[in-house]
């Protein structure tokens, strides 16, 4: 930003530059600049310098490590007398015009003394306080947030499965059965624990609709919309629903207690209007009959029954 | 590892006059006791034990500079990298740093005293190609305050965007945008415009390259010359016009085109009367300047150079390589640059899209996309990169001008990646209403008046035959002709394609493998304007840090040659990439550019009689470091 040679004096212009972020694209700017004799202000929001391409593995076209190709340029960076890095920090203000910019930029503290940190690492080693993945968003078994609970639970169903990656979909099943939904940093887990990829959960996560990976409530209600429940009111019933629980289909009531959902066809159009909650079935419906039936699914033993038949639709 | 042992076993080694040890040798008090401790002992070589020389080999040799020491004596032992962090095995670990301590104390014993040499720089730059890539290197080079020698080998500068109608994505006419740029480069105090101009011989390396450049003859003399086009006017003889496409024709002594810099008129020999029979000379009858020379023969001129950027761009794919496409053959068969100078104010037909044939507007028009792009059956395995774009600009500027006219887009993919590209594209096919059709072309023949375009649409999986009056192709990007010998000339590769080639495809992306040599624009790859003109900045930017230094200095670990060994086969000659191997003819044997030695060491070992060696790395310093490890 502000710009001119430094061996050019005397003509009122500063010889310096300020280059606001220390991705490959400022750290390239910045050695050209300084290999010209530019002083250089290397300004960087995070606390060190890199960007993204520190976070890459492998560059196309040439399939070459992104760090062989970034580390060399972080060091000249790092030991180029003409660049000085200032991280944690962020522009302020800014006045002036080309030529002579006064620039204020925000050093945050680091609570670190710059100067005398070797980076040897050993606070880092030591300190208690863990599992903040900032820089490395990667699923490593640690770095997983999970709690002491949720833990045990995925041991004893990985351990259930013998850790078989053939066994991923019945894995996913307790799992949903557990949670009535696939938190994703179970997922995460288990993705580690069975030695597949993350990508390759997913998919099966998203591909059965007896899984979900938003929260779900305890009872799913299913409302037919096959062709013989739709001709007997199959949608009135449906809009009864999404009134009463004041959701639409596909939503969690905000206590958590029903999951509403349409189906095409539950194949018995013999008692059509149907509806279906969790595995029990209900034919003739009408819009009166409704907040009976759903009464008796208020009730907590019902509850605990019907969640330990667990909520698979097939 | 145990790095106090290692401190003290090392000791012991014949010629170790101190050892110690330190954690944190790098930091300043660690670099000042590497300065006392070569002042104390008269220590006359030095081994740092500890990470990559890659990291801190520069620190390392500036302090024992600073403590009196040549800094090529200073060795790294990389314990840290190479040992310590890969092993497990503490005991073995340190086995193996004292091993590596021991192989590198061999080399520092044979390791000599070097010294960086310095070379001046000539600070004047040579741009070959003056398309928007080369006039926009040029301004920026003679911004920064140096002299700039701006080349081209056709009569008046501009290159293929002085053909352009309107750019995407803004729609902005071309020549409203360059035509500036032109003007300032003619006028730029700095700027030497050499047009009709070719690179004849280039000698020399970084900062100091000597160039021959042949002006050719024009038949005309430029300081003379006005640019009226009496002459154009009155010539008798008619050719197609290179500039305009063939679309419409020129005359044997012409200027490209009303805003030609420099506009002055070329007699195109080939086509003249006078030259071809011996009689006419009808353009010097009417010259009233007296410009016209027809003795007038190419001069070779010389000029010093410290820096050159190469721009020497694009054509398109020639014309016969799609026989079933008519092109060539039918005269409504057009490509992409033709309908540009169509599209152009200034262009034949005055910003109209007329059909070449009769002159009929066009009220359906088919555009073809990837006409040879992604055709390996071609040898064109690349994307032209451009052609999405231009052709969605195509299909919406002929909507603007031809209202009721229907616009059809055969295309493979949409690849409209770039600032506002997808949105311009997705406009042409919702605003301005052209129908994309995916799938490819698989003949057009004529019908009556019509062209028949048959091809495949492949979302709905049907033949279709599309009766069209006008049928652009959107041809692929070839670089321009004579890559080969140019490259040669240069000392400079190219690819498959005959693009040439840049040092690293990601970090050094406008230099190339000889330094001082920089590419910008579409002889690199296929390129846009905004990409070609940030890669001319980047090239212009390379050549004015390269003219910022006071002097070049040359790493001093270089081969070196025993000139009683060497028998002159001129092995390392073809061993190396970085040309710096040269054989002097007088005394027979191979001699070394050190400016342009690399240190690599690829002619030591290619050396048979073991005449040729690195320095700090010769031969006999590798062998009694392998013994020191068995």
């Amino acid at each position: 930003m502000i710009q001119n040679s430094s061996s050019e004096s005397g003509n009122g212009k500063v010889g310096a530059v300020m280059v606001l972020g220390a991705g490959v694209a400022g750290i390239q700017a910045s050695l050209d600049l300084a290999d010209m004799g530019y002083k250089v202000y290397l300004v960087e929001d995070k606390p060190s310098i890199g960007g993204a391409m520190a976070q890459l593995d492998k560059t196309f076209p040439t399939n070459d490590c992104a760090m062989c190709l970034l580390s060399p340029k972080l060091v000249d960076t790092a030991r180029h007398p003409n660049v000085e890095i200032i991280t944690n920090a962020e522009l302020q203000k800014m006045e002036g015009s080309a030529g002579n910019f006064e620039v204020t930029v925000n050093k945050r503290p680091r609570y670190i003394d710059e100067e005398k940190c070797t980076g040897c690492g050993t606070c880092t080693n030591n300190c208690p306080v863990r599992n903040i993945a900032r820089f490395e968003e990667v699923d490593e078994l640690g770095k997983v947030q999970l709690d002491d609970e949720d833990r045990q639970t995925l041991r004893q169903v990985l351990d259930k499965h013998e850790a078989d990656r053939a066994a991923i979909i019945s894995v996913l099943q307790d799992v949903n059965a557990h949670y009535r939904y696939l938190p994703e940093n179970v997922l995460r887990h288990i993705a580690r624990g069975l030695d597949i990829p993350l990508s390759r959960v997913y998919s099966i996560a998203t591909f059965y609709n007896a899984f979900s990976l938003t929260p779900r409530g305890k009872h799913i209600v299913r409302v037919c919309m096959g062709t013989a429940c739709h001709v007997k009111g199959g949608h009135r019933i449906l809009q009864a629903l999404v009134r009463m629980f004041s959701i639409e289909s596909g939503g969690t009531t905000e206590d958590g207690n029903f999951s509403l959902e349409d189906v095409r066809c539950l194949g018995c159009c013999g008692l059509a209007p149907v509806i279906t909650i969790d595995d029990d079935l209900y034919g003739s419906i009408t819009q009166a009959k409704l907040p009976k039936i759903l009464e008796r699914y208020q009730d907590e033993s019902v509850a605990t029954a019907a969640a330990a038949r667990g909520t698979s639709d097939g | 590892m145990d790095v106090e042992h290692v401190a003290a076993q090392i000791a012991k080694e014949p010629g170790v006059v101190f050892t110690t040890h330190y954690t944190y040798v790098c930091s300043t008090p660690g670099q000042q006791m590497i300065i006392d401790a070569i002042k104390e002992h008269g220590l006359n070589r030095l081994i740092v034990a500890s990470c990559s020389p890659r990291m801190h080999e520069v620190t390392f040799r500036r302090a024992a500079a600073k403590g009196g020491l040549n800094p090529f004596l200073c060795e790294m032992a990389n314990i840290r990298e190479h040992c310590s962090w890969v092993h497990e095995d503490r005991e073995k670990a340190t086995e193996k740093a004292l091993e590596i301590l021991r192989t590198i104390l061999e080399k520092v014993k044979g390791d000599t005293e070097l010294d960086i040499t310095t070379v001046p720089i000539t600070r004047r730059a040579l741009v070959i190609g003056a398309g928007i890539a080369g006039i926009q290197a040029a301004l920026d080079i003679a911004n920064g305050g140096h002299e700039v020698l701006l080349l081209d080998r056709y009569p008046c500068i501009g290159g293929h965007m002085a053909q352009l109608g309107e750019t995407f994505p803004t729609l902005d006419c071309a020549s409203c945008i360059f035509t500036p740029k032109v003007v300032e480069a003619a006028q730029s105090e700095n700027i030497k415009i050499l047009a009709y101009s070719e690179i004849e011989e280039v000698t020399g390396s970084v900062g100091n390259f000597e160039v021959k450049i042949r002006r050719k003859a024009r038949s005309v003399d430029e300081t003379k010359c006005t640019g009226c086009g009496l002459c154009c006017e009155k010539c008798p003889t008619k050719v197609p016009s290179e500039f305009d496409r063939d679309l419409v024709m020129r005359k044997a002594i012409y200027i490209p085109f009303a805003q030609a810099v420099p506009n002055v008129a070329t007699i195109d020999k080939e086509s003249c009367r006078y030259y071809r029979t011996g009689k006419c000379k009808v353009c010097q009858k009417f010259c009233q300047a007296d410009a016209i020379v027809f003795d007038q023969e190419d001069e070779i001129i010389t000029e010093k150079i410290g820096a050159i950027v190469i721009a020497t761009g694009y054509e398109l794919l020639p014309k016969d390589i799609y026989g079933e496409y008519g092109y060539g053959k039918y005269p409504d068969v057009i490509d992409g640059l033709q309908l540009e100078r169509m599209l152009s104010a200034s262009g034949p037909t005055t910003g109209e899209i007329r059909r070449p044939s009769d002159g009929q507007i066009p009220k359906e028009v088919v555009f073809i996309q990837c006409v040879g792009s992604r055709d390996e059956s071609k040898g064109i395995s690349y994307c032209s990169k451009i052609c999405c774009m231009y052709t969605a600009k195509h299909a919406r500027l002929y909507k603007h001008r031809v209202h009721d006219g229907q616009a059809y887009v055969f295309y493979m993919d949409v690849r409209a990646g770039g600032k506002k590209y997808e949105e311009f594209v997705k406009q042409a096919m919702t605003e301005e209403g052209a129908v994309y059709l995916r799938g490819r072309v698989s003949k057009i023949y004529p019908r009556r008046k019509k062209l028949i375009v048959r091809g495949a649409d492949t979302l709905s999986g049907t033949q279709i035959e599309i009766p069209a009056d006008l049928v652009v192709l959107a041809c692929a990007i070839v670089p321009a002709p004579g890559v080969e010998e140019f490259a040669r000339k240069l000392r400079i590769g190219y690819d498959e394609h005959k693009f040439l080639s840049e040092a690293h495809v990601k970090l050094r992306p406008v230099e190339t493998n000889t330094a001082g040599i920089f590419l910008a624009g579409a002889c690199q790859a296929p390129k846009d304007i905004p990409d070609t003109v940030a890669q001319a900045g980047c090239a212009a930017a390379k050549v004015l840090g390269l003219f910022a230094k006071e002097y070049l200095a040359s790493e001093p670990v270089v081969a070196s040659v025993d000139e009683e060994i060497c028998s002159g086969c001129g092995l390392c000659i073809t061993a190396c990439a970085y040309d710096a191997r040269k054989m002097d003819e007088k005394k027979h044997v191979a001699i070394v550019e050190d400016v342009l030695c690399q240190g690599c060491g690829a002619c030591a070992s290619a050396c048979p009689s073991g005449a040729c060696e690195l320095k700090n790395f010769r031969a006999e310093q590798i062998v009694s470091m392998v013994d020191a490890v068995t």
